[in-house]
Parts: C-alpha cells; structure tokens; sequence
C-alpha cells in the first residue's frame, strides 16, 4: 500500500511538472478560435448540420499564422448529393528589419480519397525579410460517403532579430467544434427550438 | 497517512531521485553556460590583441590603419569603440565559482587558443564574409548559425547587399529539403500549382510579400492581382553554392 501511495505520488508530481512545462508552450490559436456548423434540416444529408467551417489565428511581434478548414455538403448541377473539403495554412512575416529571420511549415490535410492527396506539407523552409505563405488542399466526393469533419490547416513559425536576438513564435491550426473556443450554430430556428442558434432569440 | 507517506522509502528514494535529475540537469546548464562564456572572453581577449598589434604596425609603417582583411569575420568586438586590455587579469563579470566552474571546462580549452574558430566556418564553407556594419548585428551572428542553410542563407544576403541587390527583394529564403534560394522581387508572386481533371492549372500555393497580396485563397490564376507578376521556383530559384562560389 505504502509502495502504491508513494508511486502514486511521484507519478503525480512528474505529471504536474509535464502539465506546467506544457502549458507554458501551448501559445496556439492566441488570436482567434471559431467554429461555424451551419443546421439544414434536409434529411437526405448525414448529419445535423450542412456545413462546418472552422479558424484558428495566432500572433505574435512581426509573425501571423492561421489555419483553417471547411467541409460540407451540396447538390451538384445533376442534383446528386455531394460533399466538399479543404484546408488551408497561411503564415505571415512583415518585420521592421529586413533580415529578420524566420523558420516555418505549414500543413493542409483533408481526408482520404477525396484528391490525389490527402496532406500537402511544403517543405520546411528559413526566410530573411517579408512574406506571406499559403497552402491549399481542397478535395470532393460523393456526399452520402462522408461526415463533416476531418480536415485541417495549420502554420507554425518562430522568428528572431538579429539585431537584438528578440524571439517571436506563431502558432495556428483550426479547432474542431469541441476544441474551438467560440462555437457558434446557424440556421433553422425551428430545429434549434430558439436556443443555441445565431438570430432565433 | 501523510507521515506514513513521508516516511516511507519508495517515496523517499523517489523524491531524491527527482531531486537528483532537476540538479544535475541544473549543473550540466550551468557547465554549458560557463564553458561558452569561457571561450568568448578568449576570443575577445585574443582580437583584443591582435587588433593593437595590427594598429600599432600601420602606425609604424604610417598608412591607413586596415583591421582586418575583405572577405573575413565580422568579429565579436567590432561593434564596439572599446578594445580590451591587453593583459590577462580576471575579467569583472567573473565570480568566486569560477575557480570551480573552471574545473568543468574541456582539457583543450587552453590549447585552442591558437585557433580562432570564430573566424571560420563550422561547416566547412571557409572564412566568414565581412558582415555591413550598418546591419548593427550582435557580435556573436555567426556563432547562431544553427544548420548549413542558414549559414548559407546569411551569406548569399550578404552577397546581395554587397551587390547592391538585396533592397529589391521583399524576402530571401532557403528550402530545407532542395537546399535552393528563393528570393522574391517586390511586386511578385511565386505560385505553385497542379493541372486539374480538365487540364487547367490550379494554385495550391502563394508566396509574395503581405502588402502585395492580401491573405486569402488564390486557386487561378486569374483571381491574382493583374499588376503583379506571376513566377514559378523554377523560373527563380538558385544553387547558393553557385552563386557563392563554393564547392560543395
């Protein structure tokens, strides 16, 4: 018991200090962290909701990063139910010393067979001054295969001047609707029953 | 129950343990930091001299005093007004633990002397180019080098400003997997894209400076602004060692 009560407790300690080293980093999505599910009543879709879009944007000195993603449903031309995808990384640099540095990677992933590929990851890459970087992936199929969800986009950077050696770090990668910070549901008042929707107060 | 706990070995051994690990960890921090403090101070202390010995041969020889060659390091103390004395007293910013710290330091601290690796690089790509005093860097910039892209990143910028290029340019960067300089024109926008089922091109990704493109998704070309100018990385991008003038 004493031997149980004691790993007991230094397993406790090492995971508090873990927690604090990993709350001390976690500097994601500081600016933004939003989710729109969108409710349609059709029933010929899987789901409650139609469409889901989420945003995660993060900032810090000369560095912006978002990461976003979409998915949802839709008729085609013909009528056939289908469903879309995308994600999308974009990371920014605009710095008052033209040599800053800055190191970044970004992501964009949607799920399988829905494109040729299911992650587009541009390869790491160090930059000195301004830009702007984005990358996209965007994919459909045939929507009654498909639920909302599953894609993403993120941008990390870290930056520092080399004239006075000040740090930066950015970090972005779009919530899901149980990790974004603000969840907002749009769109039929009467499947809502006036309660959690925008504008059916 | 609590004294039970604290009385216990297990808890005991595990919280000296823990004890253990925090302070090793804090000495081996203190060791690092000790032992790069140590060879900065050398390096200093070395330029220092080598320094008052170079102005008092051109004053001997009466022409323009030159410090050091084209082409080499822009070395620790350069940034500064202040030589450093020409002696070996202990320096101010040294304590009563440097005796103990001292007994960390590797064998061969002393026996470098004769080298100055400040001046060259770590990765084999010869003397350090001289770096614009107007950029105002820190004195220890290429001592930050972490990788050889970088290295050779901040050369090629070098290189360009020498030339009187490099304000052209909105960002200059370095592709870790290609190992190719991709340097973006003000006004420009590199696109990468894929030919879609029915032949089209589609961008997939942008880069160009953020005043010149808002943030947004660009899948054609025509969504691009019209007054900038639409490239491709092979159309601009470059081996550094070619333009360098190094081999690999």
């Amino acid at each position: 018991m004493k031997k149980m009560t004691a790993f007991v407790t230094i397993a406790l300690l090492v995971c508090i200090t873990i927690f604090v080293a990993f709350a001390a980093n976690q500097n994601q999505n500081r600016y933004a962290s939003y989710c729109f599910l969108t409710v349609d009543v059709d029933d010929v879709f899987p789901g409650p909701y139609s469409d889901e879009a989420s945003t995660g944007t993060d900032g810090e000195g000369p560095l912006w990063s978002t990461g976003s993603s979409w998915t949802g449903y839709y008729h085609n031309d013909n009528g056939d139910l289908r469903f879309g995808v995308s994600g999308y990384g974009y990371v920014a640099c605009d710095p008052d010393n033209p040599n800053y540095e800055t190191e970044y990677s970004l992501s964009a992933k949607i799920p399988d067979n829905l494109h040729y590929l299911s992650e587009r990851t541009p390869q790491t890459v160090k930059k000195f001054g301004s830009f702007s970087k984005s990358v996209f992936l965007d994919g459909e199929g045939n929507g009654a295969n498909f639920l909302l969800g599953g894609a993403s986009g993120s941008a990390s950077a870290s930056g520092k001047n080399p004239s006075n050696e000040n740090q930066h770090n950015t970090s972005a990668a779009s919530p899901t609707p149980v990790t974004a910070r603000d969840l907002e549901i749009i769109g039929d008042c009467d499947w809502c029953n006036g309660e959690g929707c925008s504008g059916c107060e | 129950m609590f004294g039970d706990l604290l009385s216990s070995r297990w808890f005991q051994g595990g919280l000296a343990f823990f004890v253990l690990v925090v302070g090793g960890s804090l000495l081996y921090s203190w060791h690092t930091l000790r032992t790069t403090e140590s060879d900065m101070e050398r390096h200093d202390r070395l330029l220092g001299q080598q320094k008052q010995k170079e102005t008092r041969t051109a004053e001997e020889v009466n022409v323009p005093t030159a410090t050091e060659s084209p082409g080499l390091v822009n070395t620790p103390d350069e940034n500064t007004d202040t030589q450093m004395p020409d002696t070996t007293e202990a320096l101010p910013n040294e304590t009563e633990f440097a005796d103990i710290a001292d007994a960390f330091l590797p064998d061969d601290a002393v026996s470098a002397d004769a080298l100055d690796p400040s001046k060259m690089s770590r990765f084999g790509l010869g003397p350090y180019p001289e770096i614009p005093k107007e950029w105002n860097f820190l004195p220890n910039y290429w001592e930050t080098v972490e990788d050889i892209e970088t290295e050779l990143l901040r050369r090629v910028t070098i290189k360009m400003h020498n030339e009187g290029i490099r304000s052209k340019y909105g960002s200059v960067g370095i592709g870790y997997s290609t190992g190719l300089i991709t340097a973006l024109e003000r006004g420009s926008v590199l696109v990468e894209y894929e030919i879609d089922e029915n032949g089209e091109k589609r961008i997939y990704s942008t880069l160009a400076h953020p005043d010149d493109l808002s943030q947004g998704i660009y899948t054609r070309f025509s969504e691009i602004p019209s007054h900038l100018k639409i490239v491709t990385p092979d159309e601009i991008a470059f081996d550094p060692y070619e333009y360098l003038g190094l081999s690999k």
